[in-house]
């Protein structure tokens, strides 16, 4: 499952302790999560799972359970 | 230090959310020098942030780098109270995209002569207001014609991009030493569309490239920085068997080695000499170091239809069957050169790992498995960039071979008096003239050894010393019986109220060990004493991992520490040197 990936992801990008990742983590809620911090963000989560995310999943990934939600779209896990 | 290779690589396979963590720890580690950077842009181009920091840390230097508004160039230079001109910086980085997509551009298009005017006048803006060397990129090409298979009397976008990106080349060509190519169209060559960029990004975000464009970017920029900081390599240590010609000269004889122009793989080998000609050319310093007979070796260099090297062109060698790490030793020695600044190149990987374990300084470079990319392997390192290429560095080869005879005259003398003495030294000790600044801007980037203070400046520094009325600079240019150095020594001076400070105090090792860095200070401080009406001087030594012999130097030369634990004198009653066997000139023969 990729959620271990994605909370690793979050917390090199954003420098936030794992256990702090949650449902909750969102774009409001991260401090340093800006519109060239997400570009990045995307960038990592498409090379930490070699997939690439279309323009529209890209704008909805804003919190922790829809970037697990549509990485696994994108996996094509059920 | 990294490589600009090994660190592209790290780049280009680690994830960005790792990239970006290890920045945290990178930041709290100390670099020898800072550099600081402002990109101005007409697109988001901020994406480049952490892989130019990580770049720059892994080039021993800890980085500052600012970002100008959303194109708004012209406006921030023309702004007096924009950061541009509140806040000096080292580098800026003009960074232009254009999509062949967007109508506004085929706009600007329609009239190429415009646009370069317009990019003229920018770029003279930032030539005249900034201090600061600027990195100007070329355009990108459409990918697809918009035309089609046709070609029409008019001009298509290709062509207008093509005059564009000539003028670019032509206008950084005339300001060289202040300006610099970072030649995108190079990069997407390399790389190909799909691998430069990403046009999700560039319609959602106006963010057009990918990772593998924006790292040989970064890696532009770091080359830059690191030629600016003084770190360029100076001397290549070659291997002879299967590292100037394939096969072994002591086994398989003169006839037998691999060297040959129109053969496989003699051409790989003759192709590699032929890059290492043209590093000679700029200055580059050559030097074998070889475990075989030496007259195998020097019949090759003498005889050998397809060297191109010769045996002029190597400034020392040592071509015998003792351990690799002692003749490097030797040689840094004989050169007078710092360990920092050779590169070592060897086919074996055991010699190579000898070297690099017991000389970590050096930098080793092992004879790729991959022999085809052998011929551009030093072209692609970036070791010997610099900022400019002077007469100097032309002639430096030439001036090594010189000092061989030198040393051969050293050991015929009895004494060291005499030897300097039968040396028939002239000294030619002036102010600054005009055409001295870029060769002087270049002595303060790259002397490490024998500098006061190791301040680096840029050619536009050194032209607002010499413009300036509170600043002196001296020049020092030497020759002798066997030929001469050129321009070796730089002194800048500070007028303050009751004293003058000595900013910078420099000196090339290749004319040290003659007590010329006695003659020049005692003949500069002199004059600019009875100039300036300035007797009490400070000497402003700032010292580094390599300067410690000037410490040697100012008790020697009668400098007093005083309670703030700086060096002054105090030239009243200071007697000088009384260097006798140095003749000291004012004009002459600095470009011999």
């Amino acid at each position: 499952m990729p959620e271990l990936r994605i909370k690793k992801t979050l917390s090199n990008m954003f420098n936030i302790p794992i256990e702090q990742i949650n449902d909750n983590t969102s774009l409001d809620t991260v401090r340093g999560w800006t519109s060239l911090a997400h570009m990045n963000l995307m960038i990592a989560l498409e090379e930490e799972f070699s997939v690439q995310f279309t323009d529209v999943q890209m704008m909805e990934m804003l919190n922790y359970p829809l970037i697990v939600l549509t990485v696994k779209e994108a996996l094509e896990i059920p | 230090m990294y490589t600009l290779k090994e660190i592209h690589s790290l780049v280009v396979q680690e994830n960005t959310a790792n990239l970006i963590a290890e920045l945290q720890h990178l930041k709290n580690t100390t670099k020898t020098h800072s550099l600081s950077a402002y990109f101005l842009t007409n697109f988001t181009i901020n994406t480049i942030d952490h892989i130019l920091n990580f770049y720059l840390y892994h080039s021993n230097l800890t980085p500052d780098i600012k970002w100008g508004q959303y194109d708004n160039a012209m406006q921030e230079v023309l702004d007096p109270h924009s950061i541009l001109h509140t806040q000096k910086f080292d580098l800026i980085v003009y960074s232009h995209f254009y999509d062949s997509n967007d109508p506004s551009f085929l706009m600007l298009l329609n009239e190429p002569q415009l646009f370069i005017n317009n990019l003229t006048s920018l770029l003279d803006l930032l030539k005249q207001k900034t201090n600061a060397l600027i990195l100007v990129n070329t355009l990108l090409f459409p990918f697809f014609s918009e035309k089609g298979i046709t070609s029409t009397p008019q001009d298509n976008i290709i062509d207008k991009i093509i005059v564009i990106n000539q003028f670019i080349r032509n206008y950084i060509k005339e300001n060289s030493g202040r300006f610099f190519l970072m030649d995108w169209v190079r990069y997407v060559q390399l790389l190909g569309k799909n691998d430069s960029m990403d046009y999700r990004y560039w319609y959602m975000h106006k963010s057009p490239f990918k990772k593998h464009f924006l790292s040989y970017y970064a890696a532009d920029i770091a080359r830059v920085a690191r030629a600016l900081k003084g770190y360029a390599k100076k001397c290549l240590i070659l291997d002879c068997d299967n590292t100037l010609w394939g096969g072994i000269v002591g086994e398989e004889g003169y006839s037998g080695i691999q060297l040959d122009n129109h053969n496989y793989p003699g051409k790989i080998f003759y192709d590699f000499q032929n890059s290492l000609l043209e590093l000679a050319n700029q200055g580059v310093i050559l030097a074998l170091c070889s475990k075989n007979n030496e007259n195998d070796v020097w019949e090759i260099f003498d005889k050998h239809p397809y060297s191109l090297l010769k045996r002029s062109h190597i400034a020392a060698h040592r071509i015998n069957w003792l351990n690799k790490v002692d003749n490097i030793i030797d040689l840094v020695k004989e050169l007078n050169i710092a360990q920092e600044s050779c590169v070592f190149i060897d086919d074996s990987p055991v010699e190579c790992e000898l070297v690099r374990s017991i000389l970590p300084n050096v930098t080793v470079l092992q004879v790729p498995a991959a022999l085809y990319d052998y011929p551009t392997l030093l072209f692609q390192e970036g070791l010997f960039d610099k900022l400019t290429i002077s007469d100097n560095d032309l002639t430096r080869n030439l001036n090594y071979q010189q000092e061989s005879l030198r040393k051969a005259a050293y050991t015929s003398a009895t004494n060291l008096i005499d030897y300097l003495a039968s040396l028939e030294l002239v000294a030619t000790v002036h102010p600054l003239k005009r055409d001295e600044i870029p060769r002087v801007a270049q002595l303060t980037q790259k002397t490490n050894q024998f500098n006061l203070s190791t301040k680096r400046y840029t050619q536009t520094q050194i032209e607002d010393f010499y413009n300036s009325i509170e600043n002196a600079i001296y020049t020092l240019s030497v020759r002798d019986k066997f030929g001469c150095y050129g321009l070796t020594g730089v002194l800048i001076a500070k007028k303050q109220k009751a004293s003058a400070i000595i900013d910078t105090f420099l000196m090339s090792c290749r004319i040290l060990s003659r007590n010329l860095e006695y003659v020049f200070l005692e003949k500069a401080l002199k004059e600019l004493a009875t100039k300036w009406h300035l007797y009490h001087w400070q000497a402003e030594y700032i010292p580094s991992e390599k300067n410690q012999q000037i410490v040697d130097f100012l008790t020697k030369a009668n400098f007093q520490i005083n309670e703030n634990g700086i060096y002054c004198v105090d030239l009243s009653n200071w007697k000088g040197f009384n260097i006798d066997y140095v003749q000291v000139v004012q004009e002459g023969f600095e470009y011999a």
